[in-house]
């Protein structure tokens, strides 16, 4: 059976990844841009927490816990660990990313101790945990198809105003803007993006996606909308190439999409390389 | 009738944490005015000016500013990074913080004032320092500000860029009628332009504000910088020495 043939069998999961591709490299050019790249990284792994917590919560409290889904748990979690690092001043003794590094690995050592109580659901919470790129269900690939484009239409329409907090927070607040909630606004997207998109793909593809494309993009581009346009474009070209490329030789889909992202940021290293070069010998007009 | 003030600082003590390391500041903004904020490096001078701004809480005491006072801020450029591909444009009109086309409308009129039209388009990590500076001044204008507070503008500019500037900001607090705050480290900077001037040590608990010609004599300098410093006053100008200065042989007056 071709690939087109068999479009019955991926379409769903194409376009889900797409659509998460898209909207984790637009809001991954302000991780790049703020300096806190790892920080869609610690917030994969502090979904994850939320969603062993809730199992945890729910075998040892029984029922109390009862309505508070996985899935919500681990989005309350995410977006308040966005708020929490987005938030959280630098000091002289330990820089933004460092915090970040810190919630990182300490979310990802809680979710190996508490996945270890609970031995029973491990399967159901791999699943949740590491929503796999292969296989996506009709109603997940809805879900994040609307959240992604709702999340796109923030941000286009509040682009100029994370801009101006990102680069310059100081003059921002100076000259009047409510930097506080644009900055607000800005980190609950990107923890709402991560968590739905960690749900949906797994956080190797999410964690590649938010950065690798934005990377490629800065160096491309010298024009602030064309980085992020192009960055989107990357990726969610990428997400389909790459499922090709995993559906013909039979490769894992996450890790391939995440391969040809360095593929691609290599090729662009070389173009800017190159550009540069021409541009130093290229005769004064 | 008396100048309206615009800005007041009453009893303010500053500080980091909890620790204020300068108490009991009084500090009162007229409107035309040309203050000078000066002291040496680590002096406590952004600090001042992150209170004076309203982003930081004094630890003690209160900040009054006029009912819609609209305040220009200039930051040092080391602040800004350079990740950045903004364009001069973008820079200067960040699209936020007031309508649109009033906006739009007060960067360019700006831009053409500062002469950095022909830079629209330049991302703004590529221009000169002094060319960077420009592009923050119009930032600032462009707001139509009734204060514009400059944290160390000339900081890496030569000569003729520091003079051009200072030119400038004189001009637009003389005929324009815009009160200026600008913060140095250098007091030669704003001896001749500043009406007022704050000097600021915080290492010596120091902080007075007198009028220019009060404040100038090598006593109070010596005081604040911990240093030697003598005024000598030529053909109307004032010179400030570092140390003692040696006469001239020929004329007798300080070199």
């Amino acid at each position: 059976m071709s690939f087109l043939e068999s479009s019955f069998l991926w379409l769903d999961a194409v376009l889900a990844t797409i659509a998460v591709a898209t909207v984790c490299a637009w809001v991954g050019v302000y991780t790049i841009l703020r300096r806190v790249v790892f920080l869609p990284a610690a917030l994969s792994h502090i979904s994850g927490l939320g969603v062993v917590s809730a199992f945890f919560i729910y075998l040892h409290l029984g029922t109390v816990l009862g309505p508070l889904t996985p899935q919500l748990t681990s989005t309350f979690f995410t977006l308040a660990g966005a708020m929490l690092l987005g938030w959280f001043p630098p000091s002289k003794r330990f820089s933004k990313e460092g915090i970040i590094g810190i919630a990182y690995i300490l979310a990802s050592a809680l979710v190996i101790v508490l996945g270890d109580r609970i031995p029973e659901e491990s399967h159901h919470i791999q699943d949740i945990l590491f929503g796999n790129a292969v296989v996506v269900e009709r109603s997940q690939m809805i879900s994040i198809v609307i959240t992604s484009a709702a999340v796109l239409i923030l941000h286009f329409v509040m682009f100029r105003a994370f801009l101006f907090t990102s680069f310059d927070g100081t003059t921002a607040k100076a000259h009047g803007v409510p930097v506080r909630i644009i900055d607000s606004v800005l980190f609950l997207s990107m923890g709402l993006v991560i968590s739905e998109a960690t749900k949906t793909i797994g956080a190797m593809p999410v964690f590649a996606f938010a950065v690798l494309p934005g990377a490629s993009a800065m160096l491309l581009f010298r024009k602030t909308l064309h980085v992020f346009v192009g960055a989107s474009l990357i990726a969610s070209g990428t997400a389909f190439v790459g499922y090709y490329i995993s559906f013909i030789w039979s490769l894992p889909t996450g890790a391939s999409m995440v391969v040809l992202l360095g593929v691609l940021l290599g090729a662009c290293l070389g173009l800017s390389y190159l550009a540069k070069k021409l541009v130093k010998q290229a005769p004064p007009l | 009738m008396s100048t309206p003030s615009q800005l007041k600082l009453h009893d303010v003590s500053i500080g980091y944490g909890n620790t204020a390391f300068l108490a009991s500041l009084n500090l009162e903004l007229y409107q035309g005015d040309f203050l000078g904020i000066v002291g040496p490096n680590g002096a406590g001078k952004s600090t001042l000016l992150r209170v004076m701004l309203r982003i930081q809480k004094p630890l003690a005491g209160s900040v009054w500013t006029a009912p819609s006072l609209k305040i220009g801020y200039v930051p040092q450029r080391s602040e800004l990074d350079p990740i950045f591909p903004l364009s001069t444009l973008e820079v200067v009109n960040p699209g936020v913080g007031g309508k649109k086309s009033k906006l739009k409308t007060g960067a360019l009129s700006a831009m053409e004032k500062l002469g950095i039209t022909h830079l629209a388009s330049v991302p703004f990590r590529e221009l000169s320092g002094g060319q960077q500076q420009r592009v923050l001044m119009a930032r600032a204008l462009a707001i139509e500000p009734d204060v514009l507070i400059l944290d160390e503008p000339t900081a890496g500019m030569d000569l003729p860029s520091e003079r051009s500037l200072v030119d400038f900001l004189s001009d637009l607090n003389k005929n324009g009628g815009l009160t200026v705050v600008f913060v140095a480290h250098q007091i030669a900077l704003v001896t001749g332009t500043a009406s007022r001037i704050a000097l600021i040590n915080k290492e010596r608990g120091i902080f007075m504000v007198e009028s220019a010609r009060d404040l100038l004599c090598d006593e109070k300098l010596s005081e604040i910088y911990n240093f030697p410093i003598t005024i000598d006053r030529c053909d109307g100008q004032i010179c400030v020495h570092a140390g003692t200065p040696q006469p001239d042989s020929k004329t007798g007056r300080a070199r």
